[in-house]
């Protein structure tokens, strides 16, 4: 056990990968929950595809840097774009995030494409470059993770109420247009943060699979948070783990954060049958439909 | 025929194919399904290169179980729709990466998969587009009135005696048979821009169904065209040449449909927001009404 759980880690930089992954496990299982709760997952894959062409104009324009900066600005632009377009009422919310989705994202493979070393910056951002976590980058991802969580634990009962019953919460005088910028703003920095270090794939994952998991096995917020938190790290540490193994100790090589993905889906499928074993144990009579 | 001629070729063809089939999918609201259904056909189109069989046969077989993954975990009280879809969504991407990642050449092969080559389209591509595009317009013509009350009225369309799930089920594997032979052209990811916002398009100048597939299919055949001339002449990816055009061609819609709005209600014609009702309660509602 420690050899495979612990030895692997010694290495500053898979220190460095593990510590990077765990972090933004636990900070996308926590707002993984808000997307749950607004059915958001829609949108959140629309962002992790917009922000591509930003974190391309980023790089050529000012190099590594560059890249946190110019993903943060082409995440504003789908988000106010988003509301632009749907205002037209003859363009529905899953249209124009579809539309959106696919330009931004070709602007940057059109971009990219002129490169010489085109795939292998594509690749990058599919996957991200966890092997390669600086520390000042661990620094970023912290600060952002700190405002996250700060915002949210102001914002807890207004995000709630607006969750669960929008007029009621327009009727208690909260205002939604604020709340669902905050949102938007929340979900928009977490992949902006983790989209360079882990890639597309994985913060569409980390930021759904976690939040459905826990919601699986309890309904209430309050045991929902920290267990989707807690699957969110422990998902990455398993799958860094089982990557690192594969390719030292077996000779295969298994992309880093496909596994982490394909780790949380099992955590997913077993959370799923024992919820279903669990309730048949419960009552006799299956639930029935559409049963809260 | 010349690498760029059947490139022309297939970009036309897919993009009418497109045209055809995006109005029941946006009349539906199936986008996000369809950006799930894409990336899920990708590990499908992975396991079969792997495995030496047609790659139409195994992303297309791989699409087929994704599709009844999604109905079996949407059916699921306490997991949305949207959250299923997340989820089969990043399930399949990951799979398709793991097992990509474990081969050699990897960056290109991803890059091809995901965003597409078709540049080297042979005359069996061209044949597979041909044959899913007569599948498109039997479809259309045998059931194109039944998918249309289908999407306008559910329960009407079940109390004439129609069978929802049978119809459902022809309209699903109907558009998974497009985007397997998409995602070899345009990539996993861009293939949604040819099957969803070719509709979008059509629906912001009218709301009449017919009008509306005249206009998909030639928006879509049009960005094909202008996009494969582009790539060629520019050295850009061919795939994000044609979305850039297809999303250019969408915002230009717009504008130019939200000015001819603003003028008309200027003049007092007809009230400002006529032309923005939704299609549901557009003239094709009360023809429904009628004969249900």
């Amino acid at each position: 056990m420690y050899q495979t759980f612990i030895e692997p880690f010694r290495f500053p930089f898979m220190a460095r990968a593990l510590a990077e992954l765990m972090i933004l496990g636990a900070l996308a299982g926590t707002v993984g929950v808000l997307i749950l709760l607004r059915r958001l997952a829609f949108m959140t894959d629309a962002l992790t595809h917009t922000v591509f062409p930003g974190v391309v104009i980023g790089y050529l324009l000012a190099g590594e840097g560059g890249i946190f900066w110019g993903a943060l600005l082409a995440a504003a632009a789908t988000a106010g774009l988003l509301t632009l377009l749907t205002r037209n009422r003859a363009v529905t919310e899953d249209t124009a995030l579809a539309v959106l989705l696919t330009t931004f994202f070709a602007i940057g493979v059109v971009l990219v494409s002129r490169e010489s070393g085109y795939t292998a910056d594509l690749t990058a951002f599919l996957f991200g470059r966890i092997l390669t976590v600086t520390p000042q980058q661990l620094t970023e991802t912290l600060a952002v993770t700190a405002l996250v969580i700060a915002a949210l634990v102001l914002l807890r009962r207004p995000l709630l109420a607006r969750a669960f019953d929008a007029d009621g919460a327009q009727a208690a005088g909260h205002r939604i247009g604020l709340l669902d910028l905050a949102t938007n703003a929340i979900v928009a920095l977490v992949v902006v943060a983790s989209v360079r270090a882990v890639g597309t794939i994985l913060v569409i994952a980390l930021l759904i699979v976690p939040a459905a998991a826990a919601r699986a096995v309890s309904d209430r917020i309050a045991l929902i948070v920290p267990i989707a938190a807690a699957l969110g790290a422990l998902a990455g540490w398993a799958g860094l783990t089982v990557s690192y193994d594969a390719s030292i100790h077996h000779g295969l090589r298994l992309a880093s954060g496909g596994t982490v993905v394909l780790v949380l889906i099992t955590c997913y499928l077993i959370a799923l049958a024992a919820a279903t074993t669990r309730r048949r144990r419960h009552s006799p009579h299956p639930a029935p439909q559409g049963a809260p | 025929m010349t690498a760029v001629g059947r490139a022309i070729l297939e970009a036309v063809l897919l993009g009418t194919v497109g045209g055809l089939i995006s109005v029941q999918i946006t009349l539906r609201r199936l986008p996000f399904f369809t950006l799930a259904m894409t990336h899920a056909t990708f590990p499908g189109v992975v396991l079969a290169a792997i495995a030496g069989i047609n790659l139409y046969a195994g992303g297309g077989l791989f699409g087929v179980l994704i599709v009844l993954g999604v109905l079996a975990l949407s059916r699921r009280p306490e997991q949305g729709t949207s959250t299923a879809i997340g989820i089969m969504l990043s399930a399949g991407f990951a799979l398709g990466v793991v097992l990509l990642s474990a081969r050699d050449g990897f960056s290109k092969d991803l890059t091809a998969y995901t965003v597409g080559q078709i540049l080297t389209v042979g005359n069996s591509d061209l044949l597979a587009v041909t044959v899913v595009g007569l599948i498109v317009v039997g479809l259309l013509a045998v059931a194109g009135r039944q998918l249309t009350f289908r999407a306008f009225d559910p329960s009407a369309y079940a109390a004439a005696g129609y069978r929802p799930t049978a119809i459902d089920m022809a309209l699903l594997l109907t558009v998974e048979a497009v985007i397997v032979v998409a995602v070899p052209a345009v990539g996993a990811i861009l293939a949604v821009a040819v099957l969803v916002a070719p509709a979008a398009i059509a629906r912001l100048w009218t709301h009449d169904i017919t009008a509306m597939t005249a206009i998909a299919v030639a928006a879509g055949a049009g960005s094909g065209l202008t996009g494969v001339l582009i790539s060629t002449s520019y050295d850009v990816a061919a795939g994000g040449a044609i979305t850039v055009v297809t999303g250019t061609l969408f915002a230009l819609s717009l504008a130019a449909t939200t000015a001819r709005n603003a003028v008309t209600a200027r003049r007092g014609r007809r009230p400002a927001a006529d032309p923005a009702t939704p299609v549901t309660a557009g003239p094709q509602m009360k023809t429904v009404e009628e004969t249900g």
